[in-house]
């Protein structure tokens, strides 16, 4: 990594398990294409793809390897919710705290959008908020699972209870938790789970997974490698959202990167994420100088911490952490919406992600690099 | 080699009943089915053994596998569909 300590692994893990890139090179040099032949590399592509599908079907404890559906990013697995879901005018109530690959599919299509906004870390407000919203006849419900700025974890479960209740559709957005917290999608009957693999799951940029309980529609046609002589896409899945090329070295990867998060566990994952963020979190509370956004009870927050240098533009204070050798990312975290639930649109904040490779060392590394500033 | 083609919805659903049947004992590759008896177009079936193939196809259907249709190989590179 070239002497850079890298603290910002909510946008993309940069250190992975040595399994990832093997498993990418490997595919590269032996694999094919999926259900495009079948001579031994399109074979060999298939079992990888297949080994995926049922790995993540294990993590995440779906109850079918076919609704294990593979997408290009988080985002195309939420615009294919969306739209399999919303029409304009329909009722969406979505939470304080949702990422712009959730509400910007949402404004073009022309959502009646609520917002059932809860304060940072207040999950039973949360909850009585969507409450309320269903209540008024939201149809569709879209959770945030974990802030992607703050880390706040959100209810989620209570949530899909409460859509259950109201016979809304739920639409969890896993891209902070997924790898992390523990995500049982057969039993929260989610419509679709969205979540990217480059993440918390430590596969390459680039393969997402979309978890369906619904019915989706599609939003791109072509190949499947099915149903060759019809011009409809075939209706089941995963064909049905599979169009084109797999990207079979970056499922490769994914596959290895889900390997060492069912081996290591989602919750020794986290242990070790929060431990470094609260550490770093109460250091800086110390010091003093910065707004630390630290739950007060740690199982509400994961491993991701927004901190705001008293006086200094987020952006600045970034900038010059770069400067000193250390990555993390600042301003609007593509979360605009998020900023102004928590107060901090107009300064945006700092976010400092460790994941399963950041030391205690680094971190106080990075604490005394703060305090210099 | 004397074998029989379970035909099944996709590649995926294809792989799916290949583990269930290997959970069973029961030995399956997953091929693509030949275009003659593959109305639709491209699709992917699971060979097995001819011997096998009445055990596989009830196994699959206890386990709520949905068999599109079943051919037995009758050499040749012909393929006549049974009930199984």
């Amino acid at each position: 990594m070239s002497g850079v300590v890298y603290f910002d692994n909510a946008a993309t893990t940069l250190c992975k398990p040595k399994a990832v890139p093997e498993g990418v090179r490997r595919s590269i040099l032996h694999c094919a294409s999926p259900g495009r032949g079948g001579h031994a590399p399109a074979m060999a592509a298939a079992e990888v793809v297949y080994r995926c599908r049922k790995a993540a079907a294990e993590l995440f404890k779906a109850d079918d390897p076919e609704k294990i559906v593979f997408t290009s990013s988080a985002t195309h697995g939420l615009n294919i919710a969306i739209n399999s879901l919303v029409r304009p005018g329909t009722r969406v109530a979505i939470s304080g705290y949702e990422h712009n690959a959730v509400t910007r599919p949402l404004h073009a299509i022309g959502a009646d959008v609520r917002v059932a906004a809860g304060r940072l870390f207040n999950g039973e407000e949360v909850v009585e908020n969507f409450r309320k919203e269903l209540e008024n006849g939201a149809k569709v419900v879209i959770l945030n699972h974990v802030s992607n700025v703050f880390g706040f974890i959100q209810p989620a479960e209570e949530v899909a209870r409460l859509c259950k209740k109201y016979g809304a559709a739920m639409i969890l957005d896993a891209s902070q938790s997924a790898g992390s917290v523990d995500i049982d999608a057969g039993g929260m009957g989610c419509a679709f789970i969205a979540l990217p693999g480059h993440k918390g799951l430590y596969g390459p940029q680039g393969p997402g997974i979309l978890i369906c309980g619904a019915e989706p529609k599609p939003l791109i046609f072509g190949g499947t490698g099915s149903e060759s002589k019809s011009q409809d896409m075939p209706p089941y899945l995963p064909d049905a959202l599979e169009a084109g090329t797999a990207n079979v070295p970056g499922i490769a990867g994914l596959l290895e990167g889900i390997n060492y998060v069912n081996q290591t566990t989602p919750a020794a994952i986290m242990a070790h994420q929060r431990k470094i963020t609260r550490h770093i979190g109460e250091k800086l509370q110390e010091i003093g100088g910065f707004r630390v956004y630290l739950a007060r009870k740690s199982e509400n927050q994961a491993g991701v911490l927004s901190v705001v240098k008293e006086g200094t533009d987020s952006e600045e204070t970034a900038q010059i952490l770069g400067e000193m050798g250390f990555a993390v990312r600042a301003g609007m975290h593509c979360a605009p919406l998020a900023h102004r639930t928590a107060g901090t649109l107009d300064t945006g904040t700092v976010r400092i992600s460790p994941s399963s490779f950041n030391t205690l060392r680094q971190a106080d590394m990075l604490i005394k690099a703060l305090s210099r500033l | 080699m004397e074998f029989y083609l379970l035909a099944l919805r996709s590649l995926t659903y294809a792989q799916r009943a290949r583990d269930i049947l290997g959970a069973a004992g029961i030995r399956a590759a997953v091929i693509k089915t030949p275009s003659g008896v593959s109305p639709k177009g491209c699709s992917h079936s699971l060979k097995v053994r001819s011997q096998e193939a009445a055990r596989a196809a009830a196994h699959l259907r206890s386990q709520g596998i949905n068999i599109e249709k079943i051919f037995a190989a009758t050499g040749s590179g012909n393929y006549l569909e049974v009930p199984l």
